[in-house]
């Protein structure tokens, strides 16, 4: 039996996890430590920092996610928010937060940027977002990911009023896509493919956006 | 620092990072207006303005920059110290 719960200090560690997992989305490239030329450990520091905080309108922000449990342990995370709610983009808020948090430490590499910008799929204001989805590897297969993804849309419905929901996803990572499509999102958007050249550096080459229209 | 010479400081850093020469800094600029302005170029930018004008913004102000006119205000703030 899958329960789905609000996230707690607690469960920073988790959560830290789960949003590099689903950033290498099923590989092991961690865009985040390609991009700013740091490690993984480093990263992890960084996503830690900026859940501690709290920062409201970008996607690690605490409250934004919830934790599914099998038998009372965590079996997988998601974090789920309407977007520019506040006026401002979400994806523009973290970029302040990390901007801070890596200070002096990374390498502005403009040529990996500029790769990293061509893919980007920019976020509908209004829409309810899903981002960082993850399944304990323990717990594959029985559901959670659809479970957190009903109870995110139903919560966020419920309170907000918004009739979309979407999730960004790497075009490469066709059992997430059939997951998704089970769950009755279906591709919207997809960006430019940038070809195999990309992938020591990203984990997929390009990015599709599913959405589901929510009825009332 | 007057703001007249911040704006021309942040001008030409604008127009270098976001990839446009026709760019010009209005206080009421925000990523909407510009094409190449994303969430990558944005922390490029911040970088940048920080090593450019010798200062290094707190989170808060970080977060509470809606648009150009926050940031040059925070700059003229910091560069009264």
């Amino acid at each position: 039996m899958i329960s789905v719960r609000k996230a707690e200090l607690g469960d920073i560690d988790f959560i830290t996890e789960g949003i590099v997992q689903a950033e290498k989305s099923g590989t092991e490239i961690l865009g985040y430590s390609k991009i700013f030329q740091l490690s993984e450990t480093e990263i992890k520091e960084i996503i830690q920092q900026i859940l501690e905080e709290e920062i409201e309108g970008q996607e690690w922000y605490l409250p934004y996610f919830f934790i599914a449990e099998i038998d009372g342990q965590r079996a997988g995370s998601l974090c789920a928010w309407v977007e520019n709610s506040g006026g401002h983009p979400g994806s523009l808020i973290k970029a302040q937060a990390m901007a801070y948090f890596l200070g002096e430490k990374w390498h502005n590499n403009s040529e990996n940027i500029g790769l990293i910008s061509r893919i980007n799929i920019p976020r509908a204001a209004g829409q309810i977002q899903l981002e960082c989805i993850y399944t304990h590897p323990n717990y594959r297969k029985m559901g959670v990911a659809s479970a957190l993804i009903e109870h995110a849309v139903n919560t966020l419905q419920e309170t907000t009023g918004a009739n979309t929901a979407a999730i960004q996803l790497m075009g490469n990572n066709h059992a997430a896509l059939k997951a998704y499509e089970q769950c009755g999102f279906l591709e919207a958007r997809r960006s430019e493919d940038l070809g195999d050249s990309v992938l020591h550096l990203l984990p997929g080459s390009f990015k599709i956006e599913v959405s589901k229209h929510l009825h009332g | 620092m007057d703001k007249q010479e911040i704006i021309t400081k942040l001008e030409t850093l604008f127009r270098n990072i976001f990839q446009d020469d026709n760019l010009i800094i209005t206080e009421s600029l925000t990523a909407n207006d510009v094409e190449k302005w994303d969430s990558l170029s944005h922390l490029t930018m911040i970088a940048e303005v920080e090593k450019s004008f010798g200062i290094r913004f707190k989170l808060k102000e970080l977060i509470g920059m809606k648009n150009v006119g926050d940031l040059i205000d925070t700059i003229q703030e910091k560069r009264k110290f």
